[in-house]
């Protein structure tokens, strides 16, 4: 094993390790003393953002929208079986997801874990695709983009990306339309998994009451020592302003809901400096827009917004954005209301008091994140997909300074990178 | 882990799950009164308004600055329904003392946070205020309407309340839209007293400290006079009723309430073991054929209510594979009925299970709630007793089970497209 690292947090008693494995895989692994609960997740870069790229033999290949989504599904199926039937014998609860920039794949489990491990180790690494398999799992997807289409609250997300973004592939549907994926074949899927499935572009993230040994014995048997692929960073060209101020869609809700985003203007940041991003941000919309602002207090008083209400930060190495969405009637004044308490920022500075409140919460609850098996690998192999540690908010939290907010501040919000988008009631 | 159960006096019992491992502490009070539309509207009244504000602190933005001040502890006011129940839910997740940087005790700041906001909230004379009062009720109005946004739960809630539509179940958990605008600043503050004064009491606590501290929680809550209340089971009337709503829908949503039997209510895990075989699980009899084989849906599965002893099971699919789609839902609960299912799947059913309860010891909310159905099911267990339990349980208990579900209701919500849309 190779480039061992221990990371650590001392303060909260969390610590774990990094190392690579001569296949190229990362691989983390967090020890969590008397804990029953463990986890395991096994993640590709590869999202629906990688649409076209070229094979190893130099083939250039553009793949439809939904492709790294489906291929998901796929790899769940092998030769013997269907991987549920695997882990159901454990017990075992397992699951996948894609998004814009990997697809995910993990389980969770009381007992029994290096069974599983092998389950989902030999799944990832033996794709078993056929006409047929292939074929049945379209009318699946086909239900599985239907519901989004049905879901008003991913609706108004995805709307609001699209308006926020000009030529940027987040732009593209991850689970694609029932069209797109009707047209994969195969032939295509196993293109996608030559290309974006070599270890040297996955990342094991462990983590449970466990023996690191029994994680590294079963790497060799999965991954071979090869050629290590480098993974270039994908070229995006993306104008600063928002494509749209405002855009719209009617569908059967019973009141508008509106999300309007903000586009960051930075977008080069890695490691600390990231995680260091990361948390100020955070910082900033609870300061902004969170329940203990005036900014909510206001609207919420007047009767504008109402108890269905969040703000967050969508962030990888490719793009990072704000949100704030709920239900309003009026979502043009909280658009407004929301500058006018950013301008407000910008005039009077900071109230150091809050500021040091909300850095406090911030903490306890990243320390409770730390407590758990699930989040934990989920954050892990988040923060390593953006190339940032995920221990590392913790220390970045406590470098914060109230001036380095506004800094912050003025390179997220902008009025000429913010795009409001909003869900309107369908006339029945 | 240890359990320690007390009952100070009628109608207040005290739940303490004594657990070494955590970083956090959870604990939550909880009130407890019979499902109807009163209650139901106003405790979600409630959970609206208590959440408002306090004498001392005096807006939301304040309690959320405590919160934040106290390490990012969580704090939820909620009224929801379990059988024939309306619960009031007061919950706190914080930092163990063990974590904060000068060693502060969080959990004190939050009994003295419930303690300013159920006994001494933002109300004069007798009344809440009014400002607050008409924001919470037309919030609350949003809430009962928004339940159509999500057209699974709506479906689902439509199912619930068709079937059920001459016993409390089929009351909505946020009470009734004509009631909501009846209450008043002061009406909704003589139903709080009243609810102090009747409402049985569970406040329930998982963590480290070993402190019998729950007294300062429930100091001034008199004996309760009536019983904890209950839920009516009601056998199937013979008649399967069949609703058809037709929606502008891309997909259509497929709902079908079934009501469990005696043996159900005799062998509760033997139900549950069922649940999980049937429809609870990735590998269950509905996922592994309504899905991975006729690839009808994305999503197929069942879900129990164990007080009101229903099951429901819901899937989205296309509007024309309805016949298909119920069918196979059918054929698959009277495979099970006739104990065509194999020594593993019942096996993977019991892992899955076993693996459920074992899980709780990471999670102190899982395990505050495992205390409180302990409770209203008579017997609170740890959950390596559950699983003793998941164990010991026969297949002929589980084709027991099955034999006894009757499909009540088939609630669908079709899609349908209009044109020039």
């Amino acid at each position: 094993m190779k480039e061992n690292k221990v990371f650590s947090a001392p303060q909260v008693g969390a610590e774990y390790e990094r190392f690579i494995h001569k296949s190229g895989l990362t691989v983390y692994f967090m020890k969590m003393p008397h804990k029953t609960k463990k986890a395991a997740m096994i993640s590709a870069k590869f999202g629906s953002i990688n649409y076209s790229f070229t094979m190893k033999d130099g083939r250039a290949v553009t793949v439809p929208n939904g492709t790294a989504h489906f291929l998901e599904h796929k790899l769940f199926e092998g030769k013997s079986g269907n991987a549920f039937d695997f882990y159901a014998k454990t017990g075992a609860k397992a699951n996948a997801y894609t998004s814009n920039d990997k697809t995910a794949y993990y389980f969770t489990c009381s007992d029994r874990f290096e069974e599983n491990l092998d389950v989902l180790l030999s799944f990832v690494t033996h794709p078993f695709l056929t006409e047929e398999n292939v074929e049945k799992e379209k009318g699946i997807i086909a239900q599985e983009i239907k519901m989004y289409e049905d879901e008003p609250g991913w609706q108004g997300y995805f709307t609001m990306v699209q308006g926020l973004y000009q030529q940027h592939p987040i732009r593209r549907d991850i689970a694609g339309t029932v069209e797109d994926i009707y047209s994969l074949t195969p032939e295509i899927l196993m293109d996608c998994y030559h290309r974006f499935y070599h270890p040297s572009n996955l990342i094991l993230a462990v983590a449970g009451d466990l023996d690191r040994k029994v994680v590294e014995e079963k790497l060799d048997l999965y991954f071979e020592q090869g050629e290590q692929l480098k993974e270039e960073k994908l070229e995006i060209q993306e104008p600063d302003q928002a494509g749209e101020r405002y855009v719209e869609k009617r569908m059967l809700v019973s009141k508008p809901i509106f999300h309007l985003g903000f586009k960051d203007q930075q977008t080069d940041l890695i490691g600390f400096a990231l995680s260091k991003k990361e948390a100020e941000v955070e910082i900033l919309l609870e300061y902004l827009f969170g329940k203990s602002s005036p900014f909510f207090k206001e609207l919420y008083e007047k009767g504008i917004i109402n108890g269905e209400f969040d703000c967050w930060y969508d962030l990888s190495d490719y793009f990072s954005f704000c949100v704030i969405s709920g239900e309003s009637d009026q979502p043009k004044e909280v658009e407004a209301c929301a500058f006018r308490y950013i301008e407000r920022l910008f005039e009077e500075g900071l109230d150091e008091q809050r500021f040091l409140e909300i850095r406090n919460g911030l903490y306890g609850s990243i320390v409770m994140e730390l407590d758990h098996a699930y989040p934990m690998v989920n954050r892990i192999v988040g923060n390593f997909m953006n190339g940032s540690e995920a221990i590392d908010m913790i220390g970045a939290l406590m470098e914060i300074k109230a001036e380095d907010l506004i800094e912050r501040a003025k390179k997220m919000f902008d009025a000429e990178r913010a795009c409001m988008s909003v869900i309107n009631p369908l006339q029945q | 882990m240890e359990l320690l159960q007390q009952m100070p006096c009628k109608g207040v019992i005290y739940n303490y799950g004594f657990a070494d491992h955590f970083k956090t502490g959870y604990l939550s009070v909880d009130f407890f009164m019979p499902l109807t539309k009163e209650n139901a509207t106003g405790m979600s009244l409630l959970a609206g308004m208590l959440c408002r504000g306090c004498k001392k602190y005096p807006g939301m933005d304040l309690i959320s600055r405590y919160l934040a001040k106290n390490y990012g502890a969580s704090l939820s006011v909620t009224a929801s329904k379990a059988g024939e129940l309306e619960i009031l839910t007061f919950a706190f997740s914080f930092l163990d003392r063990e974590y904060t940087i000068d060693g502060e005790d969080v959990r004190r700041a939050m009994i003295a946070l419930f303690r300013e906001l159920v006994f001494a909230p933002l109300a004069e004379n007798g009344a809440f205020r009014s400002d607050y009062m008409e924001q919470e009720k037309s919030n609350l109005i949003d809430k009962i309407t928004g339940i159509f946004n999500d057209k699974r739960v709506y479906a689902l809630e439509q199912c619930k309340s068709l079937m059920c539509e001459n016993e409390a179940f089929g009351i909505g958990e946020y009470g009734d839209i004509e009631l909501v605008k009846a209450y008043n600043e002061k009406s909704l503050y003589d139903y709080f007293r009243k609810l102090l004064d009747e409402a049985w009491v569970m406040v329930n606590y998982v963590g480290k400290e070993r402190e019998l501290f729950m007294d300062a929680l429930t100091e001034g809550l008199s004996p309760r006079t009536t019983e904890m209340p209950s839920t009516q089971v009601v056998e199937f009337s013979g008649k399967v009723r069949e609703i058809v709503d037709p929606l502008d829908l891309n997909q259509s949503k497929l709902t079908l309430g079934f009501r469990l039997g005696k043996a159900a209510l005799e062998k509760p895990m033997a139900c549950r073991l069922f649940n999980v075989l049937y429809g609870g699980s990735a590998t269950s009899k509905l996922f592994m054929n309504v899905r991975e084989r006729l690839s009808l849906c994305y999503y197929c599965s069942s879900r129990l209510d164990r007080l009101k002893n229903v099951m429901f099971v819901a899937s989205g699919i296309e509007a024309e594979k309805y016949e298909q789609a119920r069918n196979e839902i059918e054929h698959q609960l009277k495979n099970v009925a006739q104990g065509e299912f194999t020594q593993e799947e019942m096996d993977n059913a019991k892992a899955y299970l076993i693996d459920s309860f074992r899980s709780f010891y990471d999670n102190e909310s899982a395990l505050a709630s495992m205390m409180i159905t302990g409770t209203l099911h008579g017997k609170v267990c740890l959950p390596e007793e559950e699983i003793q339990a998941v164990q010991a349980v026969t297949r002929e208990d589980l084709v027991a089970v099955a034999r006894e579900v009757q499909l009540d209701t088939v609630y669908f919500l079709k899609g349908v497209h209009h044109e020039g849309e």
